[in-house]
């Protein structure tokens, strides 16, 4: 069911109708796509990573991205730069509890095709992360013969760089509304490991719980386009 | 001039599909080797148990009923799990993590007898792998077993296991109290 309803919210934003054709300069954009593959996917257990065979689940995701996008001087080439803020929850099988938070900074460039200007767009680019990651974790045990046991664990928490390549395509939704879909693969290197984190804020899901991991993904985005100054002629 | 390779099939005098075969036996054991290699059991997932163990083959006690102080919940008399390739016990009683000591009260036919295992909880940071466990340990100071039967022996291990080799395995057994005398 909850696969039909996502694949129904892909029909409907494809089959929405361009109607503007207005050449931006810059853009703002948001992306709070990222929360709802935690909300379809992973809500029941699932194992990630190959170390212990250990299953988890992730619950209670809020991760915002905010982007601005400025022109260069190059031509179709484009400044990235994004703020986010993710926290999760993450139960691993029954002995540990997680909730995992951070900030992170987004700084990278994008090249554009050519192709009917922002009507549609192919776009790649590559992005370095900075993110500060800190992670509650609680021991829960649950009793059978005698009351549960629970103990609060020390927060660790640090500092992570990654960097990402992204392709994509845009479209525009509304006027100056526009969607872009995002396919991203990253590296992270970040000493927040332990215990198991394998969300790292800004990188996403790790495939693996050493100092240097990949990761990967996709997103949607909503990027409004900033109508063009009347100072520039971008004929000149 | 001709030059014909010559592999260890040809050397050795075995069939190609045999060759071939062990290939595949050794990439297989490598695999399986590695796989054991990183088997580990990140120490104590639920509730834990410690394994009573009657060393003695004629008249082990029958228990009618087993009762632990504080307990939710009566204990079955035969226990709670039975024992496993790693671990041997002749009962498994649920341990109380709430405290530092669990006593437990058996009844048999024309006796009473109680038991109190002492031990130390620890939480350690063991690796990346398994992150946070707790631990169950001997107390540092004091008793470690108190009975009201005649010879009782406690043993610690590790809760936390993992495989060694294809026939060790390091840890795993938890607490273990032999009673070598009623």
């Amino acid at each position: 069911m909850r696969l039909v309803l996502l694949l129904c919210f892909f029909t409907s934003t494809f089959a929405a109708i361009a109607q503007d054709s207005t050449y931006r300069l810059h853009a703002v954009g948001v992306d709070a796509f990222k929360n709802v593959p935690f909300l379809v996917f992973f809500q029941e257990k699932t194992t990630l990573g190959l170390y212990t065979g250990e299953r988890s689940s992730f619950y209670n995701p809020i991760i915002v991205e905010a982007y601005g996008q400025i022109t260069t001087l190059k031509p179709n080439t484009f400044l990235n730069v994004g703020i986010g803020y993710a926290s999760i929850e993450r139960q691993l099988e029954q002995r540990l509890r997680q909730n995992i938070k951070g900030y992170y900074l987004k700084i990278g460039k994008e090249y554009h095709s050519k192709f009917r200007h922002s009507i549609e767009n192919i776009f790649w680019g590559y992005n370095l992360i900075l993110t500060r990651t800190a992670v509650e974790g609680l021991i829960d045990l649950q009793g059978n013969y005698f009351p549960s046991y629970s103990t609060q664990l020390p927060t660790d928490s640090g500092f992570g760089i990654g960097g990402d390549f992204s392709v994509g395509f845009s479209f525009l939704l509304f006027r100056r509304l526009q969607m872009r879909v995002v396919s991203r693969s990253g590296v992270a290197v970040s000493k927040i490991s332990s215990p198991n984190v394998p969300y790292l804020p800004g990188v996403g899901i790790r495939l693996s719980n050493s100092l240097l991991s990949l990761s990967g993904g996709a997103t949607i985005q909503l990027f409004y386009l900033i109508k063009r100054s009347p100072r520039h002629n971008l004929s000149n | 001039m001709l030059k014909r390779s010559v592999s260890t099939s040809d050397f050795l005098h075995l069939p190609a599909n045999l060759h071939a075969m062990m290939k595949m036996g050794f990439i297989s054991g490598l695999l399986l080797g590695f796989l054991f290699s990183c088997t580990e059991e990140c120490g104590i997932i639920a509730e834990p148990t410690l394994a009573i163990i009657f060393p003695f083959t004629a008249n082990k006690p029958v228990f009618t009923k087993i009762r632990a102080i504080n307990g939710v919940k009566e204990i079955p008399k035969e226990g709670v799990k039975s024992s496993t390739i790693h671990s041997y016990g002749d009962i498994y009683l649920p341990l109380n993590l709430n405290a530092d000591h669990t006593t437990y009260i058996f009844e048999q036919r024309n006796r009473v007898d109680t038991l109190t295992i002492f031990y130390q909880k620890n939480i350690y940071d063991i690796n990346k792998k398994c992150g946070y466990i707790v631990d169950l340990e001997a107390p540092k100071l004091g008793n470690k077993i108190v009975s009201s039967f005649k010879r009782t022996q406690a043993e610690y291990y590790s809760y936390y296991s993992k495989q060694k080799s294809f026939t060790y395995r390091e840890g795993g057994g938890g607490i273990v109290v032999q009673i070598n005398e009623l």
